[in-house]
């Protein structure tokens, strides 16, 4: 078993996992998992395409992927809860970001408002919205947006649904710079206020600066866990993507990663 | 506040969709009963309506007997498969979903045809009913199968899988018509197949009536959970709804309505393609307004579609399901085009 970040007295909103692994046309995809994470933490996975990142987060998040093994947050294991009851343990930012065109952003955000059981949902998604940087796009259509906006809208969802465990697939790859930084420090922010974030990222530095720990997949089926620096080592990094890489810290302390 | 006042102009004008929807359902219906080979005037139209004992043995007998069943059965249909198409289009996260086109009409036609045929009609009247809704039910559910299991295939895929169940249909149909042993059957298959309202009795009211109502009022208690499935699996599964319970369960209950509205009409393209896209337009895509606000456009659509259908062309015999596809085929093809690869 991995344990990532010292035992703290939160057990009964650590998120485990035994044992756990998820299937891809009916092949297990990897070795099969042991993580235990505390509240706070935030997990980044990362490995290259086709590793089974997405349906790994999928499986966790009981969204549709067949998965092995055990998953557990606190004493309940996540597969045997109803579907009501477990949204309010996990959201999740899909990489499918699409939605009806001529839906208004705020109408979408409070699906997530909804599923929290907020008594407020429209004051709860205004906030949210708030909160993911986009509150001037609450009253446009969904259709009207742009890449980006739509990613930071369905974000403002996951937001809304406030939820200890927040899963998210990729959740920059349609942002720029700005926002890339905005989303980090919206990920930071949670694990701050005691969540549980797991996100599949392909940017190493935003993993690097992201993340307090990294969940690094490679071709081989093999896991390595640990903080960033451990995990995104050149020797690692390398048997993983087939790329030397380096790591660097900006005079102000930022940490990036450069290829060779 | 600028919120708020959003919030507010949104509300209203959903409001404002549904009353001018009332009125001009009620006009179109009114106007409805006034036209016809009997003209009628307003006043003896009235007369009819409320005092039909005075007002002369033809006008009440074509207002009571032929016009009035014959619209309720066009508001009835019309509200079952506008509704339809729009709880299809989220389930299946497809725009161009809709019981015609997907096939699940030609399924319930291929389960009415069976029951006509092998005499199911005479021995009970939801014999019909009940297969039109086992074949729209199968259709429904072989259609999602197709949908889940090659999400590869993009979105315009549902149309030739609608197709091939089509032609499918098509072919048992023939089968099932070439093989009955009694004339007065066939004809009376052939008679709506094709999609038409003439001759619609209040028989055909009360038999459509129970299963389209109560369907859309179970349609309409979901619109929360359509609203997290039109936003993809995933969503769906981590916003608190059991994807598969529930995906199954409406689409039964689609079918149930779809096969009931096929049952008394035919096959009717195109109403639930044409209605909820232009409802959005007005109303957004958010369920707790667009599929009321859909059925009560599906309504009036059908109500027009028909009045157009038997007053417009005079001696030419136009179908009710002609109409709605001279409106709806254009449309469909425009939307089509207008997507972008996915």
């Amino acid at each position: 078993m991995i344990q990532l970040q010292a035992a703290c007295p939160f057990l009964a909103s650590t998120l485990t996992l035994d044992e756990f692994g998820a299937f891809r046309s009916g092949r297990a995809l990897g070795a099969p998992l042991d993580l235990r994470l505390m509240p706070g933490t935030v997990l980044g996975v990362v490995g290259p395409n086709g590793v089974g990142k997405s349906s790994l987060l999928s499986a966790l998040a009981q969204a549709g992927v067949q998965s092995y093994g055990r998953v557990r947050f606190g004493e309940q294991d996540l597969a045997g809860m109803t579907s009501r009851a477990r949204a309010s343990v996990v959201s999740m930012l899909a990489q499918d970001l699409h939605a009806p065109e001529e839906l208004r952003v705020r109408e979408l955000v409070a699906v997530g408002a909804h599923a929290s059981g907020s008594a407020t949902p429209e004051s709860t998604a205004e906030r949210a919205l708030e909160a993911a940087g986009v509150s001037e796009l609450s009253g446009r259509r969904f259709g009207a947006l742009s890449g980006g906006q739509k990613q930071l809208v369905q974000i403002a969802r996951v937001l809304a649904q406030d939820t200890p465990v927040v899963i998210f697939d990729e959740p920059t790859s349609a942002l720029d710079l700005f926002h890339q930084r905005a989303v980090e420090q919206t990920m930071r922010r949670l694990g701050n206020d005691g969540k549980i974030v797991i996100a599949a990222l392909h940017d190493l530095s935003l993993a690097l600066n992201a993340c307090t720990q990294i969940l690094l997949l490679d071709r081989e089926g093999d896991a390595h866990a640990g903080p960033p620096t451990d995990v995104l080592r050149p020797d690692l990094v390398h048997a993983a993507y087939g790329v030397r890489t380096a790591i660097h810290t900006t005079p102000r302390g930022r940490r990036y990663l450069s290829t060779e | 506040m600028y919120n708020i006042r959003c919030v507010n102009k949104q509300l209203s004008r959903t409001w404002l969709a549904g009353l001018s929807g009332l009125l001009l359902l009620a006009l179109a219906a009114f106007v409805s009963l006034t036209l016809g080979v009997v003209h009628l005037t307003p006043t003896q139209t009235i007369q009819a309506l409320l005092r039909p004992e005075d007002a002369g043995i033809t006008s009440s007998a074509v207002v009571w007997s032929i016009r009035l069943p014959r619209i309720v059965v066009a508001m009835l249909v019309g509200s079952a498969l506008a509704t339809v198409g729009a709880v299809m289009q989220a389930i299946l996260r497809n725009p161009l979903a809709e019981p015609g086109i997907t096939g699940v009409s030609a399924g319930a036609a291929v389960g009415a045809v069976a029951g006509i045929t092998l005499g199911l009609a005479g021995s009970n009247q939801w014999g019909i009913p009940l297969a039109a809704f086992a074949g729209a039910a199968i259709v429904a559910l072989v259609l999602q199968t197709v949908l889940r299991t090659r999400r590869d295939l993009g979105s315009a895929t549902i149309i030739l899988v609608g197709v091939s169940i089509s032609a499918l249909a098509g072919a048992l149909i023939n089968l099932l018509v070439a093989n009955a042993h009694d004339d007065a059957l066939v004809r009376s298959a052939l008679f709506w197949l094709a999609g038409d309202l003439e001759l619609r009795s209040w028989e055909h009211v009360l038999l459509a009536a129970g299963p389209i109502l109560l369907g859309l009022t179970y349609l309409l208690s979901r619109v929360r959970a359509l609203d997290a499935l039109a936003l993809g699996e995933q969503v769906a599964a981590t916003s608190g709804i059991s994807v598969n319970r529930e995906r199954i369960l409406l689409l039964l209950v689609a079918s149930l309505v779809t096969g009931a509205a096929v049952a008394v009409s035919g096959v009717i393209s195109f109403v639930g393609l044409v209605v909820p896209h232009a409802v959005r337009l007005v109303v957004g895509a958010s369920h707790a307004r667009l599929l009321p606000i859909s059925a009560l456009g599906g309504a009036l659509f059908l109500v027009l579609a028909d009045t157009v259908a038997r007053t417009a062309f005079g001696p030419v015999i136009v179908q009710t399901g002609v109409v709605s596809a001279l409106v709806g085929a254009p449309i469909f093809l425009f939307l089509l085009l207008r997507r972008q690869p996915s």
